[in-house]
């Protein structure tokens, strides 16, 4: 699916969330994910501090709640098979 | 033969570690295997285990360790990191290191030094006395050392009752970065004992049984220490702190016996009954645990093991007591855990 | 500009049809339609957004050319994801102002059930941005971001958004063309499963096979000749977070303003619509930003039977995306053949009464591209 060279290009993009905060704006649970992805997770609309909206991948253990503080944190993005090389990138956790 | 050194211008910096939220028990684990969980779970010492969620790996759990540990840190910026180096079991790529991802992540920059380390559970710690090296002998002011493991086990093996999820960073400096601890000493003791081993391209480990107890891990880890305290003239009764390597509750708990050490000593590093055994940062998390919570002028004694089979033995000495980020110390990541099933386990290891 | 040729094949799961099936159907029935000599047509345009992707087939202005006979003429293929259709409709009108051409074929045709459901799902995401598809989004889950913030935000109940399928499934059963051509009850809607919070799957159009096809023309030949009173597009950021509101499409707000100043009306003078219900909350949205009622009531004017088959602005008569089905690069094309059809009195039982403009409204990925047409009985 992502070529490794796409996914270096994309590190600096990848990563430059990682640890910021905001909040949750909208929430949606997706119960049929596409390929390259392995349901259900909630996905979060986040607005962060400096007024920046993202959209990523929930990963914490309590769900998400609108208005709620958010962290950005590392994990692997999607699936990866076992030849390819690995995407990381940032999701999201009730704030710390 | 190692000399007997003093360090003179090494300390902890910073530290941290990560637990990941998931933990399954011993008995839901047992269920799937029509065994007796509560016998098991007496034998071991432990009810449950850490499980790392199917979107980690060592390199994810080994950022949030040193993003703490960093955060802990005065005066250090990521680009001042001289040296990265990450010993893991679960290195995510077995060609293409751990510790560049991570360095990039971090934002270390281009001019460090980095490899990835194997020793089975001790490779961290080996890599806290490099990264110790490197700085007393002036090549780098400070570094980074980290143990981090997502721990893979046989379904059905005994080893899958305790195989977990964590990291731990210790970043060191010399003095131009204040310390949190003193590096006083280290020492290693190895041999080439096969309790425990995985060839390339097997996804599980092999182990021999009950050959990973005396000759394995109670001969290195009481051996070890006995000759780490001879060489620098030392007594266990000089530590307030004792951590050792974690593969259960049980191993500890006879090796410390077997030692002299107390129940006291052993206590405040003794993470396993919470999160069972973290592999490389298995000594290095109870490690973190008690510059956590130590008090300054506490002497700590380290012994990490490997099979394969080797032992680390490290002294420090705590300076004062970290304030910073105090919600993220060990003890209040294991307050908010979430319980799993046998089912939900498999699919966090990818095999469901 | 008038529309002199309309046609649409079957919607539905067409098994034994292939694309260039599906391409020489809705063209030859257009050309019949219309009465145009073959060779008097100088452009032909295909609407599509999948070919490349599920079946690697490009090129399908050539294509399409060469199967219909047509093989010499200009011919090139327009994507804007799901408004392909109205985009490539809106281009071959450009054609006729700038005078490149006197009889333009438009054909919107789209095979979507070779593949499997995540193939597809994972297809449509192309008219998403990276960061949308790396954060693991599909179409049904953007939409629910914005439902999300709709229902939080104007207090709508979970029974109000199940009545836009309720409808449009009752408009269906009257289309004998349609995927669904039967009438479904809200507890239906409300028990099917759960695709992505809050959509369940009666609140998604499906996967369809289709195409559709409409003959422009410079010159009114006929008392069929459908008069178009204007065709707009307007566009607006791919992401979802660059957008200035998560309840309204500005790209529709955008494209409908320009069309209803290109045609000298306003939002009052139009009698019926077929608008763009990708999902039900679509469909809310899209009646506010059309200007058929205002910001919020959306949903309580539905409700109310508004727009229903009886009511005084019928939307979807088709059954919509939702109930007719939604080959997506079909669907612009459709909705201009079911208006024309409309106003030309030919659409059997669900014919309404009072038809003389209609307004078709077709949207690209989650509101990145809008293009409104009005037509006029002449």
């Amino acid at each position: 699916m992502n070529s490794a060279i796409q996914i270096w290009r994309r590190q600096k993009l990848n990563y430059q969330h990682l640890g910021r905060t905001g909040a949750v704006i909208s929430k949606t649970r997706i119960i049929e994910a596409p390929l390259g992805f392995k349901g259900p997770y909630w996905v979060v609309l986040v607005k962060l501090d400096r007024k920046t909206r993202l959209v990523g991948q929930w990963v914490d253990i309590i769900e998400p709640k609108i208005g709620m503080k958010v962290t950005g944190v590392l994990r692997r993005s999607g699936e990866t098979g076992k030849a390819e090389a690995i995407e990381y990138g940032v999701k999201w956790v009730r704030g710390r | 033969m190692i000399n007997p050194k003093k360090f003179t211008n090494v300390g902890v910096v910073g530290f941290g570690a990560y637990i990941p939220k998931f933990r399954i028990t011993v008995e839901e684990i047992a269920k799937v295997y029509e065994k007796d969980g509560k016998s098991i779970a007496a034998s071991l010492g432990l009810n449950q285990k850490a499980v790392a969620d199917r979107d980690e790996d060592t390199a994810t759990l080994a950022v949030e360790a040193a993003l703490l540990a960093i955060s802990r840190s005065s005066k250090l910026k990521p680009e001042n990191l001289g040296a990265v180096l990450i010993g893991s079991e679960s290195h995510p790529y077995v060609v293409k290191p751990t510790g560049s991802i991570v360095a990039e992540v971090l934002g270390v920059g281009r001019d460090y030094l980095t490899a990835d380390l194997e020793f089975a559970c001790k490779a961290g710690t080996t890599a806290m006395t490099l990264i110790a090296s490197l700085i007393e002998s002036g090549l780098i002011d400070c570094g980074l050392a980290i143990g981090a493991d997502v721990a893979q086990s046989r379904p059905g093996d005994a080893l899958e009752y305790t195989a977990g999820a964590g990291a731990a960073a210790l970043i060191l400096g010399s003095k131009k970065y204040p310390w949190l601890a003193k590096l006083n000493t280290v020492s290693s003791f190895n041999s080439d004992t096969p309790d425990f081993w995985r060839r390339e391209a097997e996804k599980y480990p092999a182990h021999a049984g009950r050959f990973t107890g005396e000759p394995a891990y109670f001969t290195h880890v009481v051996q070890g220490t006995k000759e780490y305290l001879q060489k620098f003239k030392q007594k266990i009764s000089d530590f307030s702190h004792v951590v050792l390597h974690m593969p259960n509750a049980k191993f500890p708990q006879k090796a410390a016996a077997r030692l002299g050490i107390n129940r006291e000593q052993l206590k405040t590093g003794f993470i396993v009954p919470e999160i069972g055994n973290p592999y490389s940062a298995s000594a290095m998390t109870g490690l973190v645990k008690v510059l956590e919570e130590g008090k300054a002028g506490e002497k700590i004694l380290v012994t990490s093991y490997g099979s394969g089979a080797g032992s680390d033995s490290f002294s420090l000495t705590i300076k004062r007591k970290n304030p910073i980020n105090k919600k993220d110390d060990i003890k209040n990541q294991l307050k908010n855990v979430e319980q799993i099933s046998y089912t939900k386990y498999l699919h966090f290891l990818g095999k469901a | 500009m008038y529309i002199t040729g309309a046609y649409q094949t079957q919607f539905g799961e067409l098994w034994d049809k292939d694309l260039k099936d599906l391409i020489v159907e809705s063209g030859e029935a257009a050309i019949k339609d219309s009465g145009i000599k073959r060779q008097d047509i100088d452009l032909v345009l295909v609407a599509n957004m999948l070919a490349g992707n599920l079946e690697g087939q490009n090129h399908l202005g050539a294509l399409a050319a060469e199967l219909l006979g047509l093989s010499g003429v200009n011919a090139g293929r327009v994507e804007a994801a799901c408004a392909s259709g109205g985009v490539a409709v809106n281009q071959a009108i450009t054609a006729l102002k700038a005078k490149t051409a006197k009889n333009v074929l438009v054909i919107g045709a789209e095979k979507m059930t070779d593949k499997s459901n995540a193939e597809v799902s994972t297809g449509l995401m192309g008219a998403a941005s990276g960061e949308e598809r790396r954060a693991g989004l599909t179409f049904v889950g953007l939409y629910g971001l914005m439902a999300r913030v709709y229902f939080d935000r104007f207090k709508m109940t979970k029974n109000d958004l199940a009545y836009v399928a309720v409808k449009n499934h009752k408009h269906a059963s009257l289309n004998p063309k349609a995927q669904y051509p039967f009438a479904v009850d809200m507890e239906t809607v409300l028990k099917s499963s759960c695709v992505a919070s809050p959509l369940h799957l009666f609140d998604c159009s499906p996967i369809t096979d289709g195409a559709a096809a409409v003959i422009l023309t410079d010159k009114a030949r006929s008392r069929r000749d459908i008069d178009i009173a204007a065709s707009q597009v307007a566009s607006d950021s791919l992401s979802l977070t660059e957008r200035d509101s998560l309840v309204e499409l500005k790209a529709t707000k955008l494209a409908v303003q320009k069309a209803y100043r290109e045609a000298g009306i306003t939002s009052k003078s139009i009698d019926l619509a077929e608008v763009h219900d990708c999902f039900s909350i679509a469909e809310i949205m899209a009646v506010e930003d059309l200007g058929f009622c205002k910001k919020g009531d959306g949903f309580k004017k539905i409700r109310a039977g508004e727009f229903d088959h009886d009511g005084r602005l019928p939307v979807n008569l088709s059954g919509g995306l939702k109930a007719c089905g939604h080959p997506v690069g079909a669907t612009g094309v459709k909705q201009v053949v079911e208006i024309v059809t409309q106003l030309r009195g030919e659409a059997g039982k669900r014919q309404t009464k009072k038809a003389k403009i209609g307004l078709t409204h077709n949207v690209g990925g989650s509101g990145a591209t809008a293009a409104v047409h009005i037509l006029k009985k002449r």
